[in-house]
């Protein structure tokens, strides 16, 4: 069910949340690496994930929203929220620990994440990432009233994360490991990451995912927006 | 299905002083994510039909008939429906309107029967998500 002002009203939210994120990053730039205590490791973790997967909780949000009493529905976001960010800070620990011993073992080296990139390549073209994909396309069914609604609430937020970091994993890993320029790469990853989620779920096999529908997208704006240049052959025939 | 008793409210205090300029909310019923691998199928939705009356005998309690089209490959988790399903939206504010005029919308749950026009085989696993009303204002 498609409703265009709560639609709106979502994106723009979560929108300005990852600006927020985004902000942080760039007054405080650094991975969650760079941290010197644990508090400080995952607060920059944490600021990581909202300035990178915000925009991509737009539609579950929405789904979530649209089917939740009003009353309700910021309930519904918190215990979503709650769950997404339960997986991702258990996943988020092991990529960190895994960062910082391939830091100690090659400082400021490019080859780790040479070797990262590699497998993010690889895994952005596996079956695996596109079934990954398609699950983070699933919206089901909630209830509505009392205990079960706040349940699958809760559920479908961790069910959401564990299908997210499936399909996002190798790409964090690959901005976490860069001794130098994540920020960049980071930005990039999110714009593959929501170009991603864009695209519709499909057959799970080799072959490329990412940012075709986006491209489509911008093309078809620009060509709606900026105006056609005037040929002078033309400009003179019509003096 | 159960109601909101809130909700519920609201409906009936927009009916009670229908007229000509004020019109009533209008009242929607969804189901959502109707999954199965049998496509040539019909399922028609009757709402508040009483036990054990023959749904034929009610069409003024019809809410609608669906037909299941598309159903199996909207029902394939890596099918470009991603497993959702399909979802069917019915009009169904004049049966809610008799139904307060007939002093029945004072329940907590309204009865929503779905019945298929020709028997189901087994192994097509037809399955209804989530059955819903909705209220628009006006």
């Amino acid at each position: 069910m498609y409703d265009s002002r709560e639609l709106t009203r979502v994106r723009v939210s979560l929108l300005l949340v990852a600006a927020i994120g985004w902000a942080c990053l760039l007054l405080q730039p650094g991975t969650p690496m760079h941290a010197r205590t644990v508090t400080s490791l995952a607060a920059s973790w944490a600021i990581m994930l909202i300035a990178m997967m915000s925009p991509a909780l737009i539609w579950p949000v929405h789904h979530l929203r649209r089917r939740s009493f009003k009353h309700r529905r910021t309930r519904a976001v918190a215990l979503f929220a709650a769950g997404y960010a339960a997986i991702w800070v258990a996943l988020g620990g092991m990529l960190v620990a895994f960062e910082l011993a391939v830091m100690r073992l090659a400082p400021h080296s490019y080859r780790p994440a040479v070797v990262a990139l590699l497998v993010a390549l690889v895994w952005q073209c596996s079956p695996i990432k596109q079934r990954c994909l398609n699950r983070c396309h699933a919206h089901p069914e909630l209830a509505v009233f009392g205990a079960a609604a706040d349940f699958q609430a809760l559920r479908f937020g961790m069910t959401h994360a564990l299908w997210c970091a499936g399909s996002c994993w190798a790409l964090m890993l690959f901005a976490m490991l860069l001794p130098e320029g994540h920020l960049v790469a980071m930005a990039a990853a999110t714009v593959l990451i929501l170009g991603e989620r864009l695209e519709r779920p499909r057959a799970a096999r080799w072959g490329v995912h990412g940012l075709g529908k986006t491209i489509r997208i911008v093309v078809a704006q620009a060509k709606i927006r900026v105006p056609p240049a005037v040929s002078p052959f033309r400009a003179q025939s019509q003096t | 299905m159960k109601l909101d008793a809130g909700v519920r409210r609201k409906v009936s205090a927009s009916l009670a002083p229908a007229s000509e300029a004020a019109e009533p909310d209008r009242v929607f019923l969804h189901l959502e994510n109707v999954r199965g691998t049998f496509d040539a199928s019909v399922l028609s939705v009757y709402i508040n039909l009483p036990e054990g009356a023959r749904p034929g005998d009610h069409p003024e309690l019809l809410a609608g008939s669906v037909g299941l089209f598309g159903l199996r490959k909207s029902s394939l988790e890596d099918g470009a429906h991603g497993g959702q399903g399909l979802t069917f939206v019915m009009d169904i504010t004049k049966i809610v309107d008799a139904l307060h005029l007939s002093n029945a919308l004072t329940v907590d749950a309204l009865p929503v029967r779905i019945v298929p026009h020709r028997p189901i085989p087994e192994q097509a696993n037809i399955t209804v998500g989530r059955v819903s009303v909705y209220r628009q204002g006006r």
